[in-house]
């Protein structure tokens, strides 16, 4: 038989605040103490892997104190030399590293879940925000719509003439047929002074006046809406209202709920246009839905390059304007015309793969949307056009 | 069993501290360290393990304080709150700005009610966080244990404090004391109780030298910066600007606004060490009370310090400064008397599984 060195030490029972001393032997695989005052008891034994410590023991340590996860409120303390290093020996769980990792093991874990999920986002492998978009009520997704078309309108009016309303309504019903069953769309055109067309939540849709304005034909204008309604087939906006959300909520978090609400949303919304594969994914419903109902494609691609060629034309006299030094107030009042025009750009970047997309399809020779006086119903619905613009525009399109 | 020998009952409690702030220099740097690669995440852990350290630092009759409490309890508790108690009062806020429009009153009106219930969750915040960090205190295996309702002591700080805010700041001991009783006498150790047995009667003698100090001294600081400023007024209205001129006059404002906030803070840090004293004094278990012996000069000391430490480190050496202050607390805190140990059982609280989630989203969590 063995005989193992014993030790001193001071237990308590966990169930009063009493503490007994007893006196520990180090077995093959259990700690094994019994106490003094009652040397006849029935000793404890503690097996070397069910025994805790609430610190790393390291083997300098002069005081140790242990638990078991046997005998959770029950605790071991043990102030003499060398006591450290000997436990050390058999119980594996009370070591430097162990505790290291018990600490670090789930911080870690959950860091690069994060990681791995963003990613996931990143690369369009997942992304949840879509999935959450498709299960939101038609109900809330109004409610909501309303409410960004709201913050994009501000305190401009919503064009609407008599026969504006019409012509409208005439590209609308062209368009119709083409679109999902069942799907409608509310269609406003407000008075905005840049060219750009939004999808908001809800199949709602603004196109700025200017944009009417602007264009060169109705199967223009039928091309950016189709491209818009592609944004609302596929919930674009309702799935960056829930990211938005979600950011926000995130930095409210981070912040302890210090930066603003609303305000955030809209500012997010505003900036963050749409992923280029949400881009393309709309561009395919556009393309789709304008074939079906037998309108050409190619103005669309058109008054990409129009937008293209302006943004050149605004970067080229941006460097003219550092070699000349002076430049005279019209070609000033020009140029800030010229960049109301960058907004649809902005938010959905006319590559040059965009407007081949456009392109390639077939040339279709098909009765025009409107009539040329519906035409011009439909581009003075927010008023009259003003002469001086259109001339201004006339002259810089030549030069 | 054989009865518990007469020597275990009505014994002395000796209250020790052994550690050092310099002990806590290299888990600082190990803590930043593993925030930056766990995405601050870390966080939580990093405070299990400074709290773990400062527990194990205080001896009891030399045996140490152990702190039981997880990362993943503070972490859970942390999202709970964020996903069951934020989410949905912001989401309750921008749904009002959508549905009613950003300025519309009824918004408004909606999102200052919801406002007030955060202010009234820090309450509950407070009471909670002290109820996890007891339940997961144990000495001999012994656990703390806050009974009682946070809601309560919610409400109660809620009112009292609308009740100071009038009164300004005159009702001020009286509410700390008023608060500082539900706390002292819902805390068990086992399941022995602590009576508070303060009143607010005794310290409104200590409290009146800030709260006078105040009126005084902001009337010296009015007499003093009054005519310096007329000074300024004449010099600018002159036409003439003397530029030096206007600087030391600037200065000297300046000058003595500084030392107008530090006299506050000399005599507000003389009340305070009057109060925490005061009220560990009254602080009874088993067969005896509490003493504690800071002083304004430590605590304006520790305190000026510690702003420094942090402040120089970035932030990184915090739990040295937590260390310090908490070490200062214990190092000057002793037991008059004698505690029955054998009868202190063990605690039948239940343990809740996750802690502090709310005092994480408000901040309120000193150690």
């Amino acid at each position: 038989m063995t005989i193992f060195r014993t030790w001193k030490g001071r237990w308590s029972d966990g169930k009063t605040a009493v503490a007994h001393e007893v006196e520990i032997e180090l077995q093959h695989t259990n700690m094994v103490f019994r106490r003094i005052d009652q040397p006849s008891s029935v000793p404890h034994q503690w097996s070397y892997e069910d025994i805790r410590s609430p610190h790393p023991v390291h083997d300098t340590d002069d005081q140790v104190l242990l638990t078991s996860t046997t005998a959770q409120n029950e605790r071991l303390f043990v102030t003499q030399e060398n006591f450290a290093k000997r436990i050390l020996d058999h119980a594996p769980n009370i070591t430097h590293q162990a505790h290291q990792w018990s600490l670090l093991k789930w911080p870690l874990g959950i860091a690069s879940a994060l990681v791995l999920f963003w990613a996931l986002t990143y690369f369009d492998i997942i992304s949840p925000a879509n999935s959450v978009a498709r299960i939101l009520p038609d109900t809330a997704r109004i409610t909501l719509g309303q409410g960004v078309v709201k913050t994009i309108r501000k305190d401009k009016k919503t064009c609407s003439t008599p026969q504006g309303d019409a012509a409208l309504e005439k590209l609308l019903t062209r368009l119709y047929p083409a679109t999902p069953k069942g799907m409608t769309f509310n269609i406003q055109v407000v008075d905005l002074n840049f060219v750009n067309a939004f999808a908001a939540p809800g199949d709602q849709i603004v196109v700025s006046g200017k944009l009417i304005e602007q264009a060169d034909s109705p199967d223009e204008v039928a091309g950016v809406i189709a491209h818009e309604m592609g944004h609302s087939i596929e919930r674009h906006p309702e799935a960056g209202i829930v990211r938005a959300v979600g950011l926000i909520t995130l930095i409210q978090i981070l912040t302890a709920g210090e930066s603003g609400t609303f305000g955030d949303l809209a500012f997010l919304l505003a900036q963050s246009g749409y992923s280029r594969n949400a881009e393309q994914q709309a561009d395919d419903h556009a393309a789709e839905i304008l074939t079906k109902v037998s309108i050409d494609t190619r103005p669309l691609a058109g008054f990409f390059e129009r937008l293209v060629n302006k943004k050149a034309e605004l970067t080229k006299t941006k460097k003219e304007k550092t070699q000349e030094d002076k430049q005279n107030s019209v070609t000033k009042e020009n140029k800030k015309q010229d960049r109301s025009f960058l907004g649809w750009l902005n938010t959905h970047p006319a590559t040059s793969k965009r407007i081949e997309f456009f392109n390639q399809s077939e040339r279709i020779t098909s009765p025009p949307i409107l009539s040329a006086s519906e035409w011009k119903a439909l581009q003075t619905i927010c008023g009259p056009k003003n002469k001086k613009d259109q001339e201004k525009n006339e002259k810089s399109d030549e030069t | 069993m054989e009865p518990h020998s007469s020597t275990h009952s009505g014994q002395p409690l000796d209250i020790a501290w052994t550690g050092k702030g310099s002990n806590f220099v290299g888990l600082g740097f190990k803590i930043f360290f593993l925030k930056i690669i766990t995405l601050f995440l870390y966080h939580f852990w990093g405070k299990t393990e400074v709290r773990k350290r400062l527990w194990n630092n205080v001896r009891v009759n030399n045996e140490p304080l152990e702190y039981t409490g997880t990362g993943m309890e503070l972490f859970l508790g942390f999202l709970i709150v964020m996903f069951a108690v934020f989410l949905p009062l912001i989401l309750a806020i921008v749904g009002l700005q959508l549905w009613l429009g950003e300025n519309h009153p009824g918004a408004i009106a909606g999102i200052i009610v919801i406002y007030l219930f955060m202010i009234y969750l820090v309450g509950v915040a407070i009471y909670n966080a002290n109820r996890y960090r007891l339940s997961r205190t144990q000495w001999r295996g012994i656990r703390g244990a806050l009974k009682g309702s946070a809601w309560r002591y919610a409400w109660t700080t809620f009112w009292t404090s609308l009740v100071a805010l009038i009164s300004f700041g005159l009702a001020v001991p009286w509410q700390s004391i008023k608060l500082q009783k539900i706390i002292t006498d819902n805390t068990h150790f086992g399941e022995m109780p602590m009576k508070f047995t303060g009143t607010s009667k005794s310290l409104y003698k200590y409290y009146f030298v800030p709260w006078i100090g105040f009126l005084i001294g902001l009337g010296v600081l009015f007499i003093l910066i009054k005519p310096l400023f007329d000074q300024l007024i004449a010099l600018q209205l002159s036409g003439i600007p003397n530029p030096e001129q206007m600087f030391f006059i600037q200065l000297k404002m300046i000058g003595y606004y500084i030392v107008f906030i530090l006299f506050l803070a000399v005599v507000y840090a003389w009340y305070q060490s009057k109060y925490y004293n005061y009220v560990a004094e009254h602080t009874q278990f088993s067969n005896g009370s509490f003493a504690l012996t800071t002083t304004a000069g430590g605590l304006i000391w520790i305190t000026l310090s510690n702003f420094l430490i942090v402040m120089f480190s970035l932030s990184i050496l915090t739990p040295v400064a937590i260390a310090r202050l908490f070490g200062y607390f214990v190092n000057n805190l002793s037991f008059n008397g004698t505690v029955d140990i054998a009868s202190i059982e063990q605690s039948s609280q239940n343990l809740s599984k996750t802690g502090e989630g709310l005092a994480e989203g408000f901040d309120v969590s000193s150690f």
